[in-house]
């Protein structure tokens, strides 16, 4: 296996809770180890409140004052956890960028897209004012879009919102990262052009050598764009596999009931959705044994006493749970 | 002879002037909903199909064409006569907070269209209350806010409120869009049991084709103020007759069969300039000058399956296409 670009291990992120249970401490993410290597797709599969996002905003030191990280994130062997303001302001947008889900909320209303991506490029290259528009051009039409000129002369408003998100990438992209990690980029795009932007981004990756990670609630679209599969619940990983293994084989209970429950278009209508009740544990109190138990159909005694491990079952197959699908016992 | 359609909707128009010029949101729209079935309309973004759904409402009126629902063009009604008919076609958003008041409990939220309809006294109410509650399986939240409901709870209280006065159609505009997958099919199996136990109607609109297809008998896609085909869900998604579909289906992601292999490219045109002929052929593979010169009419390729397109996806061998004078027998 090559060095991997990023080395995650035991990741924790806590907040103190507010309003009820107050000066509890809150969860979010609760113990997260994985790696992400130079050209792969990874994508970090949960619901909300799984500690996806709070997972993936450590990594760039954007989390509101407050919350606690401890753990490791070696990118390429430098240590992120524990960097200034300043050192994290450099490794943003060099080493990592990230595309979220609302363009319209992240773009500046008032600004032109071009100078939007100029001042990007700017924050990073020492290069004059008409270099770095050139430049953001040159990003609009790396990103595929229409018209680049025109475009870049635009306000975010006079744009669609796939044109939005390009434009997005296009100022993630302003400093080349090795990394890119779009946050549900695509949730709120229509499936036409959910379907683009999933594909310029895997060009985009070809292209320039990227690793690309990305986030989303959506268990289908990481199944069909990605190389590798994280599915998370209650701020843990709870199985990972390459998303050709993982179609075929989900072991883990809870990555199940997230696959049935989608609606799909070989399902003959009005056919009931498998489901499973309840709602994942509050992060302020979380249970001793396995997250998931109180929802698991295949829940025992063992499972309520402790949590199981994440653990290589399987060549290049992990996951936690005492009585995985289509196995005895592990 | 079949019953009459419990909604009817016949070349519906809805325009909206703006300072870029008129949008046409929708332009000759006709369909029919029948009693205990479910129509899901598909369309993304700019599709006009929330426009659509309000304009079924008379909220606000359309630009022009008939909404018969039960029998009565609510198009041609007012005031109290348009409160009575509305009293049975009930709508539920994608927003579940948006449309409750977060200082009223559950149970009052529940209780208001009720009591806005006169209907019984408060003891007849508050049992009819507790009946809907439990059908929607919030017994025991009656006395809870929207605050502390969780989204899908939320979506259960508004449905509540829309099947509280046993209305025959409910219109649905992305009721479950916003919602985790799980909860999402806790709350569409929902919807189904509510249509089998209350013999309920829905018109289904999202722009999720699986989605759709899941709950609906017939699905109509629409594109840019038009539909461009309707059928039996099955047969749309099974052969597909309009390219627009086809690419809708080429798009949704699936982790059974590999990533989608083509995307239509560019993105949909202004409403306020929809191109001349096909809505669609600027996007289309299979446009012709054709295209541009004369607009397709709806026509029925299979039984009940009809596609505006002067170039449809021909069907697989198997079936025929029927001839023109057929068409006229079957409507």
């Amino acid at each position: 296996m090559t060095e991997a670009l990023l080395d995650i291990e035991d990741l924790r992120v806590t907040f103190t809770a507010h309003g009820r249970g107050r000066g509890r401490e809150v969860r979010a993410v609760d113990g997260v180890t994985y790696s992400v290597y130079a050209g792969q797709t990874l994508a970090i599969v949960g619901e909300s409140g799984s500690g996806k996002t709070v997972s993936c905003r450590a990594l760039m030191g954007l989390l509101p004052p407050g919350a606690e990280v401890t753990g490791s994130a070696r990118f390429q062997g430098t240590e992120l956890i524990g960097l200034t303001d300043d050192q994290l302001r450099e490794h943003r947008g060099a080493n990592v960028a990230m595309v979220f889900q609302d363009p319209a909320r992240s773009l500046n209303p008032t600004m032109r897209v071009g100078a939007q991506i100029a001042e990007a490029v700017r924050a990073h290259r020492d290069v004059s004012k008409a270099q770095a528009r050139q430049r953001a051009i040159d990003l609009l039409r790396l990103v595929r879009m229409p018209l680049p000129e025109r475009r870049s002369a635009e306000y975010p408003h006079q744009l669609s919102g796939g044109m939005r998100q390009r434009v997005m990438i296009a100022i993630a992209l302003a400093c080349r990262p090795r990394l890119l990690i779009a946050d549900e980029a695509t949730t709120a795009l229509d499936v036409t052009t959910q379907a683009q932007i999933m594909e310029l981004m895997l060009e985009l990756q070809a292209e320039l050598g990227m690793a690309l990670m990305f986030i989303s609630h959506d268990l289908g679209l990481a199944g069909a764009y990605a190389d590798e599969v994280i599915v998370m619940y209650a701020g843990r990983i709870v199985e990972q596999a390459p998303a050709a293994e993982l179609a075929g084989h989900i072991r883990m209970p809870y990555t199940q009931a997230l696959f049935e429950a989608i609606p799909r278009l070989e399902r003959p209508a009005h056919a009931p959705l498998p489901v499973i009740g309840g709602r994942p544990p509050d992060p302020a109190m979380l249970p001793q044994g396995c997250s998931f138990e109180p929802r698991c159909r295949r829940a025992a005694d063992d499972c309520r006493a402790a949590a199981p491990p994440l653990a290589e079952h399987e060549p290049g197959h992990r996951w936690a749970c005492w009585h995985p699908v289509d196995g005895g016992q592990s | 002879m079949t019953e009459a359609p419990l909604l009817q909707v016949r070349d519906l128009v809805h325009e909206f002037r703006t300072d870029l010029g008129t949008v046409h949101a929708v332009s000759g729209v006709s369909f029919d909903v029948r009693a205990g079935e479910t129509l899901g309309i598909v369309g993304e973004t700019g599709s006009g199909k929330s426009t659509l759904a309000r304009s079924i409402l008379q909220a606000p009126r359309p630009t022009s064409g008939e909404v018969i629902f039960r029998g009565e063009d609510l198009a041609g009604l007012r005031g109290a006569r348009l409160l009575q008919a509305r009293r049975h076609l009930q709508m539920v958003f994608q927003d579940p907070f948006g449309s409750l008041d977060p200082k009223w409990r559950v149970r009052d939220l529940v209780e208001e269209p009720l009591i806005a309809y006169k209907t019984g006294d408060r003891n007849a109410r508050r049992r009819r209350v507790d009946e809907v509650l439990e059908l929607v399986g919030l017994a025991q939240y009656g006395g809870r806010r929207p605050t502390e409901l969780s989204g899908g709870q939320a979506q259960r209280v508004a449905i509540a409120r829309a099947v509280a006065l046993s209305p025959a159609l409910i219109i649905c505009d992305e009721a479950v869009s916003s919602l985790d997958v799980l909860i999402q099919a806790q709350v569409l199996n929902l919807f189904e049991r509510l249509r089998a136990e209350l013999g309920l109607s829905y018109l289904f609109i999202a722009h999720d084709l699986a989605l759709v297809k899941q709950v609906s008998d017939q699905v109509a896609v629409m594109y840019l103020g038009k539909l461009c085909e309707v059928g039996p869900g099955e047969a749309v998604y099974r052969q597909p007759l309009h390219p627009y579909t086809r690419a809708l289906l080429d798009s949704v992601p699936d982790t059974t069969t590999a990533r989608a292999a083509t995307t239509i490219r560019g993105e949909p045109p202004s409403p306020v300039h929809p191109p001349s002929g096909c809505r669609f052929r600027t996007r289309c593979p299979r446009a012709e000058q054709r295209c541009a010169d004369e607009e397709p009419a709806m026509r029925e390729l299979a039984a009940g399956h009809s596609v505006a397109c002067h170039f449809p996806l021909v069907p697989v061998a198997g079936t025929t296409v029927r001839s023109e004078e057929r068409i006229g027998e079957t409507s």
